[in-house]
């Protein structure tokens, strides 16, 4: 899986998020660095949710704040509502920052212990010199989030439990009227009972709201019930991205058929696969050459060691011609794919183990 | 199960009840539970954070010591009572004939040891191996819970492998000295779903192979669908609903367990299927008002629920719920019906997490 290329863009006027290229790296001592984010390109539509999965230590995560540009990336482009972000300054950069918003895995942590409710909500309010009316406003988006502002407001977050103190975060970020609201593990930490009571209010204040969102999750369930399109993540690369139904319908990446395949089903009559991904995640810091999964992929052949896949659209399912809201960076893909740029639309033959 | 009285049970509790003294008063957090567990099955204990199934299976090996607990009722393990004996009495059961696999393997280790001296200690207190019998052991251990290389690996150190690999550390420790009985308390919660099945999968295998009764602690009702015999559900510190796994997933007679199953988002679902939820969220183990303790939150509770607490009862084939108005009886649709048209004359607002 290696995706790289830049088929997983769509040419439509409503994009509001275009991640080109982006590549970030951490130095890791003695002059080596390592790349948590190799070559990915991607974009959201306004209105949009896309979901980002992938095993821990693929780059999710540091994609997330590479858009935010918190802090900046090697390289690579994010365009965002039609700004340059990195051609920007830093004082302009903060200037954009409110528009785009993010929420934590652990909700307690990610709120100060010291400070009251209203007061954790209102701080980008003040910072923003937007004091007029933010009473009101605070009120109100408690409510929207379902929080009571009356009897929760002056007290602490540790008197809140993690479900609450997740709504609690969401109405911080969304004080400021962002665009775009990522997410990042937002359930992984809460019960079922209240993820499901999180998610359906992520699906409203998202109507509500208008709002744009990148929602990271590792439990693809969750990701399916909440996306419009998923972007699946191995070791820094991309190696499927499509619309959320056709994409589990027809999963085209080994790896995704591999995720799905481990999702445990809650039916005592729907008998646990046989098979299992073996093996951990490569170390990033010395990545398998050609194709990034090979090492543990079942249909990886010598190809694979040699030549990186590029991202390339699926043919339709009613033998049409590519169809380029569903790609993947595979030489051996499960469902048949048009030929990488430049060759003709033969699918490859996919009967080869 | 409590209608048998199988003296050929591995592990039998019987009315086991293990109180906190706080200093906002007393916390009953196992409230009078009973169950058993044979040789070679597994018993699923499903509950949302602060239901009691933590500290039911730690009561049940004697690891609550706090000064402020106090545990009565009674733990036979095979044939032997565990309740009130001392830490010292129960090193011989520890590790030799029960042995406990945590959430967390980083906390679970120790991080200042070789993982081969952490499972090599057990062998030489337990089994008086020599150091150079201990260490093949430990090999074939390691070996045995998939670690590849495992000559190499004994000499690592816990941060120097991935959390997979962590957690069959801990599971190679806990099996070092061929106990009859493993506890896994949420053993893949904190790892990838890829990784969650590996670990599932290798449980499941040394169970079967060593004919151990194993325990199965989680909150994932998709994780014990596929992988336990029997499912205790719990609520409040008590078992609700408790039954062969199909009967409890297919003829479900407790809310509690009907608001869990649907809560979860599924892979079968088309996208943005909106989820229901269990409103509200577990009550207050202080004072504990009279009635059923999941009455208010229950969509079929009638003033009997408020009032009377019911008892787990018997419906046939090892299958018990404590409920008045059973899922899926007469009863049952009668009340959800009535409380439904009574919803809509005054609507209730959906309460906050």
């Amino acid at each position: 899986m290696a995706g790289s290329g830049t088929a997983a863009l769509r040419r439509r006027d409503d994009i509001l998020l275009t991640v080109e290229h982006l590549v970030v790296e951490f130095p890791v001592g003695r002059g080596a660095r390592v790349r948590a984010v190799s070559d990915v390109t991607f974009d959201v539509a306004r209105g949009e949710t896309l979901g980002l999965v992938g095993e821990s230590g693929c780059g999710k995560s540091t994609t997330a704040r590479a858009i935010m540009h918190a802090p900046r990336p090697t390289s690579g482009r994010v365009v965002f509502d039609g700004r340059d972000l990195g051609r920007l300054g830093n004082e302009e950069l903060r200037r954009v920052r409110p528009e785009m918003q993010m929420i934590f895995q652990d909700p307690i942590s990610s709120l100060n212990p010291r400070r009251r409710i209203v007061d954790i909500v209102r701080e980008g309010l003040d910072i923003w010199g937007r004091t007029e009316g933010a009473d009101r406003r605070v009120a109100e988006i408690l409510r929207d989030v379902g929080i009571d502002p009356e009897t929760a407001g002056r007290r602490r977050p540790h008197e809140f439990s993690g479900g609450q103190c997740q709504r609690i975060s969401i109405a911080r970020a969304l004080a400021l009227e962002p665009k775009l609201l990522i997410c990042d593990e937002p359930v992984s930490a809460l019960d079922v009972s209240v993820q499901a009571q999180i998610l359906n209010l992520l699906e409203d204040l998202k109507a509500a709201h208008h709002l744009t969102m990148l929602f990271i999750a590792h439990d693809l369930a969750v990701v399916k019930n909440i996306s419009d399109r998923v972007a699946v993540m191995y070791l820094g690369k991309l190696c499927e991205v499509g619309p959320a139904d056709d994409l589990y319908a027809r999963p085209a990446h080994p790896y995704t058929a591999a995720l799905l395949e481990a999702v445990p089903e809650p039916d005592p009559d729907v008998p646990v696969p046989e098979t299992a991904l073996a093996g951990d995640l490569p170390s990033p810091l010395a990545p398998p050459s050609g194709c990034r999964f090979r090492t543990r992929c079942p249909r990886a052949e010598e190809r694979c060691a040699l030549e990186e896949p590029q991202l390339r659209p699926l043919l339709t399912g009613d033998g049409g011609g590519p169809d380029a809201e569903h790609v993947v960076a595979c030489h051996f893909p499960l469902v048949p794919a048009a030929e990488p740029a430049g060759g003709g639309a033969e699918p490859v033959d996919t009967a080869a183990p | 199960m409590t209608t048998t009285e199988p003296s050929s049970a591995l592990l039998q509790v019987r009315d086991l009840r293990t109180t906190f003294d706080t200093p906002r008063g007393t916390v009953v957090a196992v409230d009078g539970v009973s169950l058993d567990v044979d040789r070679g099955e597994t018993v699923g204990i499903v509950g949302e954070s602060g239901s009691g199934k933590t500290v039911l299976s730690r009561s049940a090996l004697g690891l609550v010591t706090a000064r402020h607990a106090t545990v009565t009722g009674s733990v036979r393990l095979e044939g032997e009572e565990l309740v009130g004996r001392g830490p010292k009495e129960m090193r011989e059961i520890w590790g030799v004939r029960a042995a406990m696999v945590f959430q967390d393997p980083m906390t679970a280790l120790n991080a200042t040891m070789r993982v081969g001296d952490q499972i090599t200690e057990s062998l030489r207190h337990h089994l008086d191996m020599g150091r150079r019998e201990a260490r093949a052991t430990a090999v074939a251990l390691l070996r045995s819970v998939g670690i590849p290389e495992p000559e190499r690996r004994i000499r690592a150190y816990p941060h120097q492998l991935s959390g997979g690999m962590r957690q069959r550390v801990t599971i190679a420790i806990a099996l070092a000295c061929g106990p009859r009985l493993l506890v896994a308390d949420e053993p893949t919660t904190a790892l990838d779903v890829t990784v969650q099945k590996q670990i599932l999968d290798l449980l499941d295998h040394q169970r079967r192979e060593r004919a151990m009764g194993m325990v199965l602690i989680t909150h994932d009702l998709g994780v014990v669908a596929g992988r336990t015999d029997r499912v205790a559900v719990m609520y409040a510190g008590r078992i609700v609903e408790h039954g062969p796994t199909r009967a409890l997933f297919h003829e479900r007679r407790h809310h509690y367990t009907d608001g869990l199953l649907r809560c979860i988002p599924r892979l079968s679902n088309p996208g943005h299927t909106r989820l229901q939820v269990v409103p509200g969220r577990p009550p207050d183990l202080v004072d504990l008002p009279p009635g059923c303790p999941f009455a208010p939150r229950c969509p079929a509770a009638q003033d009997r629920c408020r009032e009377e607490t019911p008892t787990l009862t018997d419906v046939g084939g090892g299958h018990q719920h404590a409920c008045f108005f059973p899922v899926g009886t007469p009863e049952g649709e009668e009340a959800l019906a009535r409380n439904r048209s009574q919803d809509g004359t005054n609507r209730t607002t959906e309460v906050a997490v």
